[in-house]
């Protein structure tokens, strides 16, 4: 086991040992389970379990969520576990990541014990996003980033509100549709729209937004858009390689089965993303209507240059979900 | 029918006059100057790429030409090139899809032509775009010159054989109400329009008498034709009616001259 510094000096060495696990204090942990400080001198001795008759130790490997286990009996799958309190960094488990899969992910902090793991950071802390691709994250899953777990809880408490506190048959809500002819058919169709609707991570999913489907009909007869759809994966919406994210919190599905919608995970959404959000995604795979029609049609007012979600507030205002 | 208005019918007008920046020798032409903007990178089989050129180069025989010189440098199976007459605008310009940010459509409306090929279905085209947020190939106003050119072509909105090249977006609140107002105005030899002026300030009720004079004088001020030696007077009827359909904007803008009817969102 060699120990560098940052500038590539040799540090110290220790033999017939290999690192598995950095800790948070500098130090390290080798296969043997010894536990080294960071000027490699040996603290610790973890206890490695007895492997059984015939087997050689497998010594410690890390977990995901910041655990340290040791195969005790592999015919019986059984395991023991222990804290390693992980270092910060690309490097603090060998293998890149816990799965060993050579792919280096950030552990950027430990909250109570549990390491947050993320690709290595862009300009917006977020997953890269290269090429196109086939992943469809649901949203909740895939890596975690610094905030798709809190926005998929978000998102279901918001839905799970949605559908259950009555504002989509409010008597606000009914009269702003009904009383529009351009809108009145889908008034009955709302319920089972947000029941349908399907989350995806916006910065996660690389498909391409053509197989996404988040285009509209009128889009194929500009000249070069149909090409575009399918090199640009969704996550550019999200996380753009040329520039910011530029403000777009959500994207509706208006191809068939149009029950998707992808979700910005960034920062802002965990203030943004309410149930008024929701439906403002639904009535777009309902109804066809990109922002700009959808904000004609419920207010009779161009959208110009408005952030698009006045449109929720919109229909916040008008009962059709909550404040 | 509405009332008809004198307008001078003038020669054509092909030759141009302005010239910025390195221009590029083709052929027989001279391709104006332009910026490389925002490329969509990942498209190995596709060209998808906006660059800009100075207002004043936005006229048919220089974007013809311009588009000889994109043929020859930007190969590839497709290409897609949309022309900006804002380098900023092409920097930041993405396709405004069905939701978008605020921004974009800033971006967007500095679109006025798009180059494209397809070397597949044997097609080869400019596209003339004078309202960018209308930038489909079956928009009423958009103008496609199939290449290579071979006659003299019209645009579809023109004035004395000056194509429109760019006009503000048509969109209204459905309180502007309805009516028409005659205007006049002056194309300047740089394509722009000034001195507009009601010239019939009583012709609508009171209600919208003032609304539908803003909203076209507005509107008219923004229209920018091709480059000519000359200045231009015109004298328009403007149209402003409000429509209730899903996929509109709520409002239809027509504007006349004695040989020209536009209609204009």
């Amino acid at each position: 086991m060699y120990a560098f510094t940052s500038s590539g000096t040799l540090l110290w060495t220790v033999p017939n040992d290999t690192p598995q696990i950095a800790t948070s204090d500098g130090g390290v942990i080798g296969s043997s389970g010894v536990e080294y400080d960071q000027y490699g001198n040996a603290d610790g001795q973890t206890e490695i379990p007895s492997p059984s008759p015939g087997q050689s130790s497998p010594g410690w490997w890390p977990n995901w969520s910041g655990m340290s286990y040791s195969v005790t009996n592999s015919s019986n799958v059984q395991y023991e576990y222990l804290f390693s309190n992980l270092a910060t960094g690309y490097a603090s488990v060998a293998g890149a990541n816990p799965s060993g899969t050579g792919t280096a992910l950030l552990n950027i902090e430990t909250d109570e014990g549990i390491p947050q793991w993320r690709y290595p950071l862009g300009s917006r802390d977020v997953p890269a996003c290269l090429l196109v691709g086939a992943n469809k994250v649901e949203l909740g899953l895939g890596v975690r980033t610094p905030y798709n777990e809190e926005i998929a809880l978000l998102y279901e408490e918001a839905k799970a509100s949605l559908l259950s506190r009555g504002y989509l048959a409010s008597l606000g809500c009914k009269a702003l549709f009904t009383q529009n002819p351009n809108l009145a058919p889908f008034f009955n169709q709302l319920t089972s729209a947000i029941s349908n609707q399907k989350a995806y991570d916006g910065l996660q999913s690389n498909i391409s937004k053509y197989d996404a489907g988040v285009w509209a009909q009128q889009f194929l007869t500009i000249p070069g858009e149909l090409e575009e759809l399918r090199v640009t994966p969704v996550c550019w919406e999200f996380n753009r390689i040329l520039g910011p994210w530029t403000g777009i919190l959500a994207m509706a599905q208006f191809q068939p089965p149009k029950t998707d919608v992808y979700i910005w995970t960034g920062k802002e959404n965990l203030s943004l993303l309410k149930q008024s959000t929701l439906l403002h995604e639904a009535l777009h795979s309902l109804t066809g209507m990109g922002d700009a029609t959808l904000y004609f049609v419920l207010t009779g007012k161009p959208l110009g240059r408005q952030p698009t979600h006045v449109i929720s507030t919109f229909l916040a205002n008008n009962g059709c979900a909550a404040n | 029918m509405p009332k008809l208005f004198r307008v001078v019918l003038r020669s054509a007008l092909t030759s141009l006059v302005f010239f910025y920046g390195t221009s590029h020798s083709y052929g027989n032409c001279e391709a104006p100057a332009y910026r490389e903007g925002r490329r969509v990178p990942n498209s190995a089989s596709y060209v998808l790429l906006n660059i800009s050129l100075r207002p004043e180069n936005f006229a048919r025989e220089k974007l013809i030409c311009l588009a000889s010189v994109l043929k020859e440098k930007y190969q590839g199976p497709v290409a897609a090139i949309k022309i900006f007459n804002s380098d900023e605008a092409a920097l930041n310009y993405v396709s405004l899809g069905n939701e978008y940010a605020n921004s974009a459509v800033l971006w967007a409306s500095k679109l006025h032509a798009i180059y494209y090929s397809n070397i597949e279905r044997h097609e080869e085209y400019l596209l003339l775009i004078p309202d960018g947020l209308s930038p489909s190939l079956d928009s009423p106003f958009n103008t496609r010159i199939d290449l290579p050119e071979k006659r003299k072509l019209q645009c579809k909105l023109q004035i004395r054989d000056r194509c429109l090249i760019e006009f503000d977006h048509i969109s209204a609140s459905k309180e502007y109400g309805s009516g028409a107002v005659t205007l006049t105005g002056q194309i300047m030899p740089d394509g722009t329009v000034s001195e507009v002026v009601v010239a019939d300030p009583d012709a609508n009720p009171l209600s919208s008498r003032i609304a539908v004079a803003e909203f076209a004088t507005r509107n008219l001020r923004s229209w920018r034709f091709e480059p000519s030696l000359t200045k231009d007077e015109i004298r328009i009827l403007y149209s402003v009616k409000q429509v209730d359909a899903p996929f509109e904007e709520g409002v239809d803008a027509l504007a006349l001259t004695k040989n020209d009817p536009f209609l204009l969102g």
